[in-house]
């Protein structure tokens, strides 16, 4: 496969100078808001955009070389099919364009479907496709011209929820049964999480941290970051004791937290993000998992849409969010004694 | 069987007119001279196709619309294309047209008259223009609303340009194409008729100023059934064509 590396790309408005390397058949995630820049990125990639600076595939340069030659697989977000082609026109179109033999192709083609679970929809067009169908043909053609490299913009975005987590199961499977480099734009920061070997952080136009979700969940390079992935609370660990059912009672300071862990691990830290921490005024009914008494510091974006809490809890700083309503409803103070609780599902492990 | 049914009820205010028709002129309600009855209007078609003569000028006319209309919608798709993909021959060519457009086909009448005098290329010129300017801009509609998505996902399948017009642009832009066609195929017919009446000696508009002459007015009745007839044909085999070239994807 390729290693891909991305020397000072700047795009008349967008990109401010990218460096970036993709090693070797690595899921590489590119993680940003709207308007970052990704999809720019993705194109200056695939030579569909000028720009200036140099892309390279295995240390050489491709700049010169035009879109149709840099042998790219491209999904986008919508799955972009040929409306007036078959499935399985769609995805011989690549290799047909390519002048490969008939036999060649029939093959191919027949081993993508195959491999997609799509061999029932060949005949089909796509408008007679459901949404996940769609993106599945959208990677078998990409994948058929064994592209050195393939590039997903942010392919399952329109996909429900549970399909969604569904398809990014499956394509993690895929790219690494194929081992092939892989840069996956997204602006989900739990896609990033579940798919990307490493990430990188993106916003106007610049790449403001490269590393695995571990490293920039642990030490976020500045505020910026911090607020993208979206101010997660972080409880430094001191040990752990395996319980059953896939349980572990962590010790984090003066409490101790009851967390998802199906087999033991090295854990340092706990992470839970602002949305998994509830308030309440009195104590919950109910068993005592992960809730604990606390002291309300400071009350923040009290009139937008979601307000911030932040809360002394045993000696750890915690930020809440909720949304207006329920804070209203809520009748808190900042000095209020409260008491907290922590979602099970929303504590994560690093 | 509802299918069945629907046709069966749009006959029945066909029929209903036609009796109506042919009893109002029965019973003396309107003069002969000036209506005939539908009976009188089917046994001089009757007689026009039998000694030749609505045969002959249908088939006059039919093919100055034949040639008319393949050169106006060739040329007006493969420029419409040109333009639609590539955006130097649109600036160039564009604003040439966006003169030419708003003048009626039969506005050139007097024009063409002197620089092609009466023949057959006269009505086949009117055609022409009246089918080029609408399938120019459907057309150029047409490619202009191809997806540029799909136009770079093709780019990064290894698609040449020509690979991209040809199997990408130019299909996805049919459905415009045929908009244009339906529209275009009866103005056809109204405009070599209209040129017949004014200017050729031979042909279905030739017919009827003939027999607008001699006050035969069961001949311009058949003149004008036969127009409306081949109208709603060619509409039917455009709707035919495009619902099979269609009807899989759209």
């Amino acid at each position: 496969m390729t290693r891909l590396e991305l020397v000072d790309i700047r795009n008349s408005y967008i990109l401010k100078g990218i460096n970036l390397k993709v090693n070797d058949g690595e899921l590489f995630v590119l993680l940003g808001p709207s308007g970052s820049g990704k999809t720019t990125l993705l194109n200056v990639i695939s030579g569909l955009i000028n720009y200036t600076g140099t892309v390279l595939f295995d240390g050489t340069p491709v700049d010169n070389i035009p879109t149709a030659k840099r042998n790219i697989g491209v999904v986008f977000q919508e799955s972009s099919l040929f409306p007036h082609m078959t499935v399985e026109e769609n995805i011989a179109f690549g290799p047909r364009v390519r002048k490969i033999s008939d036999k060649a192709i029939k093959t191919s083609v027949e081993q993508m479907l195959k491999l997609m679970k799509i061999e029932h929809l060949k005949d089909r067009y796509p408008k007679t496709l459901s949404g996940g169908e769609k993106q599945r043909v959208a990677i078998a053609r990409a994948l058929v011209i064994k592209p050195k490299i393939l590039l997903m913009d942010e392919p399952f975005n329109n996909l429900d929820p549970r399909l969604r987590k569904y398809m990014r199961d499956e394509f993690k499977h895929l790219q690494r049964m194929l081992h092939i480099t892989t840069l996956f734009v997204t602006h989900d920061m739990k896609e990033a999480k579940e798919l990307g070997d490493r990430i990188a952080i993106m916003k106007d136009g610049e790449i403001k941290q490269i590393g695995t979700y571990k490293e920039i969940i642990s030490e976020p390079k500045d505020d910026e970051v911090f607020d993208f992935i979206g101010s997660p609370n972080i409880l430094p660990c001191d040990s752990y004791e395996m319980l059953e059912h896939g349980l572990a009672k962590v010790k984090c300071g003066n409490i101790t937290l009851l967390v998802p862990l199906d087999e033991p691990r090295p854990i340092q830290k706990v992470v839970i993000y602002p949305e998994d921490v509830y308030i309440y005024h009195n104590e919950p009914k109910g068993p005592k998992l992960n809730i604990f008494a606390g002291e309300v510091l400071d009350i923040m974006n009290k009139n937008s849409f979601k307000v911030k809490v932040t809360i002394n809890v045993h000696g750890f700083i915690v930020l809440s969010e909720m949304l207006r309503d329920e804070f209203s409803s809520l009748g808190i103070s900042v000095g209020d004694k409260v008491f907290v609780k922590f979602i099970l599902k929303g504590l994560q492990l690093l | 069987m509802k299918q069945r049914l629907t046709k069966v009820t749009n006959i029945i205010p066909i029929l209903a007119v036609i009796i109506i028709w042919e009893t109002v002129v029965r019973l003396g309600f309107v003069p002969s001279y000036f209506l005939p009855s539908f009976s009188q209007v089917m046994c001089s078609f009757i007689t026009l196709v039998l000694n030749g003569e609505l045969v002959y000028s249908f088939y006059r006319s039919l093919l100055r619309v034949i040639i008319g209309l393949s050169l106006g919608v060739s040329t007006g798709v493969i420029l419409g294309i040109a333009m639609g993909y590539n955006r130097i021959v649109e600036n160039t060519l564009n604003p040439i047209f966006y003169l030419l457009y708003p003048i009626p086909a039969l506005g050139w009448l007097p024009l063409l008259l002197i620089w092609i005098g009466i023949s057959d290329l006269l009505p086949i010129t009117l055609i022409f223009l009246c089918s080029f300017f609408p399938l120019l801009y459907n057309t150029l509609t047409g490619v202009k609303s191809v997806d540029k998505q799909l136009v770079m996902v093709a780019k990064t399948l290894g698609a040449s340009d020509i690979q991209i017009l040809v199997e990408i642009v130019i299909p996805l832009a049919v459905p415009n194409i045929f908009t244009g066609l339906r529209l275009e195929a009866g103005m056809a017919w109204r405009t070599v008729l209209a040129a017949e009446m004014v200017a050729i000696p031979i042909g279905l508009g030739a017919l009827a100023m003939k027999a607008q002459s001699l006050l035969l007015i069961d001949v311009i009745i058949d003149v004008l059934i036969v127009l409306s007839l081949v109208c709603l044909i060619s509409e039917k085999i455009i709707e035919f064509l495009e619902k099979k070239l269609t009807k899989d994807w759209l």
